[in-house]
């Protein structure tokens, strides 16, 4: 699956030197249409990340998530200076209701490419939106605690038992974003006359356990929970973002090159700011807003 | 249960390092087929130089060891100069901010702007050290590529044999203190950074205008920050004891290696 996965993937990488000589993509129709953003957390925080060797965890671990919250907006859709949208209000969403929610629709956008997307996850301020089933005392944990993101939930093997709350307030830029449509790669989007092209910003609720921050060619990489429930130090059976700081980063087990954590809890907070996707397994440029 | 589409997101996001690494070929061919401005560039001669960073040869690491170097060679391979944004970590290291602010992130090389491709081989400790001199064009500068290269070649060649880095030193804490000697090879570090290229490393922004001379600063602070010298023997100066292969140290040693903090490049005119 990863072979195959990858031979795609270096497809893609050509697809993408072909579109820096323009593929015939960036022309205007006449006309407009629409764009709608959703977002969806996927089945992984939806129902739960497995214990298996083919994408879920490889220490036996399955993790279960009870909130993740995510305070999504900022969208722009852009070609160069020409703006076609822009959105900059921002969204509280739990990607543990299921379902593909909305996050906003933009009608009479002219009909073209659109190579310039981006969108950000910020930390929660008392004007946000509320999603479906987010509620208030969600927003005011938030905006309170300064997050942006916040994951509350348990993992489990056998008998073993470890629950987290952890809350982050990094702020992510996610720029450039390409992904596929109808089997295509393409940066950004395109609109078409009188109709409704639907921009998934997806959620990838795995992120948080990879060991590594950057994935390198030919080296396996794997979701893994044991040196986190290692790190719950009071053996309360709550490992807290705390706990994480105390755990020196285990490099047999943790890779994070080419950047610098040094703890656990560097670590995670710095996968957190990964877990926004596009289009499914679609990408973006990931910076500081 | 699993979303089939997720074990693709690995291969994908190891495809962006290996299309960072095809950057400077691919990307050159892709420009000159498209008439970019790097085509539009006037060409340069680029000198090279490698020095060690202020404090490179001693430091205290991020598990409190104090560090002082007696030893550093490396055998190196190609430089590249982008007109992309280092990753986002490297930046921040520059400007003296902590790395838990900073975050992993997609580097994208942007333009290629110029090249350095002997391979060679020097101690650090040397002092400033003058490499072959490569080549490229005017332009604005903002980030680099170094790659490790093996077997060595240059005047340490016979030194390092297959090894890509053999650094030796002291260090200290609590009243303990050990003699080292720290191997790695190719394969030790294409663990971390494929092919033993480290992409996004800072180019101190410049607009390079004419010749000149491209410093590669090393700070070996990051090699070691997470290396548990308690696992070692003392070791004597005559004979330090050595991060055994798969061990902490070692393993710690290739990563800390394959880090973008580690290294910066600055452009300084004339020749």
């Amino acid at each position: 699956m990863r072979k195959a996965s990858l031979t795609r993937c270096l497809a893609t990488g050509l697809w993408l030197f072909a579109i820096g000589c323009g593929d015939g993509d960036n022309t205007r129709e006449s006309g407009a249409g629409s764009i709608a953003f959703t977002t969806w957390g996927e089945e992984f925080i939806e129902e739960e990340i497995p214990a298996d060797d083919d994408g879920g965890f490889v220490d036996g671990w399955r993790v279960v998530y009870d909130k993740f919250l995510v305070n999504i907006g900022g969208i722009r859709v852009a070609d160069g200076n020409e703006v076609g949208a822009e959105h900059p209000g921002f969204k509280l969403f739990d990607h543990t209701v299921p379902g593909v929610k909305s996050v906003v629709t933009f009608d009479d956008v002219p009909a073209k490419s659109w190579p310039d997307v981006s969108y950000e996850i910020r930390r929660v301020t008392s004007d946000v939106e509320l999603g479906p089933d987010v509620s208030e005392d969600d927003r005011a944990l938030m905006e309170e605690r300064g997050y942006s993101v916040y994951v509350e939930g348990a993992a489990f093997r056998g008998e073993e038992v470890k629950r987290f709350a952890w809350g982050f307030d990094r702020e992510t830029h996610y720029s450039a974003c390409r992904g596929e449509e109808d089997g295509v790669e393409r940066e950004g989007l395109v609109v078409k006359r009188s109709a409704e092209v639907t921009i998934e910003l997806t959620i990838h609720g795995d992120h948080p356990f990879y060991d590594r921050l950057r994935a390198a060619s030919g080296v396996e990489t794997a979701l893994r929970f044991d040196a986190i429930a290692e790190a719950d130090l009071d053996d309360d059976g709550e490992v807290t973002l705390e706990e994480l700081d105390e755990a020196v980063l285990d490099v047999t087990r943790y890779d994070p090159s080419p950047f610098g954590a040094t703890t656990l809890g560097e670590f995670v907070s710095e996968l957190i700011r990964t877990i926004g996707h596009y289009r499914g397994e679609g990408e973006c440029s990931v910076s500081t807003p | 249960m699993a979303n089939p589409l997720r074990s693709s997101w690995i291969p994908r996001r190891a495809l962006l390092a290996v299309g960072a690494s095809l950057g400077l070929p691919l990307g050159g061919a892709l420009l000159s087929a498209c008439g970019d401005e790097t085509s539009g560039g006037k060409r340069i001669r680029l000198a090279t130089r490698v020095a060690l960073a202020e404090d490179g040869a001693s430091f205290t690491t991020g598990r409190g060891w104090e560090v002082t170097l007696t030893r550093a060679l490396l055998s190196t391979g190609p430089f590249y100069y982008y007109g992309g944004e280092a990753a986002v970590t490297a930046r921040l290291f520059a400007l003296g901010l902590r790395s838990a602010h900073a975050h992993p992130g997609h580097y994208d090389s942007g333009n290629a702007l110029g090249q350095m491709l002997e391979p060679y081989s020097f101690d650090l400790l040397d002092g400033e050290v003058t490499l072959p001199s490569g080549s490229g064009v005017t332009g604005r500068y903002r980030s680099g590529e170094l790659s490790f290269s093996s077997p060595a070649a240059g005047p340490l060649a016979e030194k390092l044999s297959d090894a890509v880095a053999l650094v030796e030193g002291r260090a200290e804490r609590e009243g303990k203190k050990h003699h080292f000697r720290a191997v790695a090879t190719l394969a030790d570090i294409a663990k971390s950074a494929p092919d033993g290229r480290v992409q996004g490393i800072l180019f101190e922004e410049v607009e390079v205008e004419g010749d000149g001379v491209v410093t590669l600063r090393v700070a070996p602070r990051a090699w070691f920050n997470l290396v548990d010298f308690a696992v070692l023997e003392p070791g004597t100066k005559d004979e330090p004891a050595l991060f055994e292969p798969e061990s902490q140290p070692a393993i710690a040693f290739a990563q800390g290696l394959a880090q973008v903090a580690a290294y910066s490049f600055h452009f300084s005119g004339g020749s």
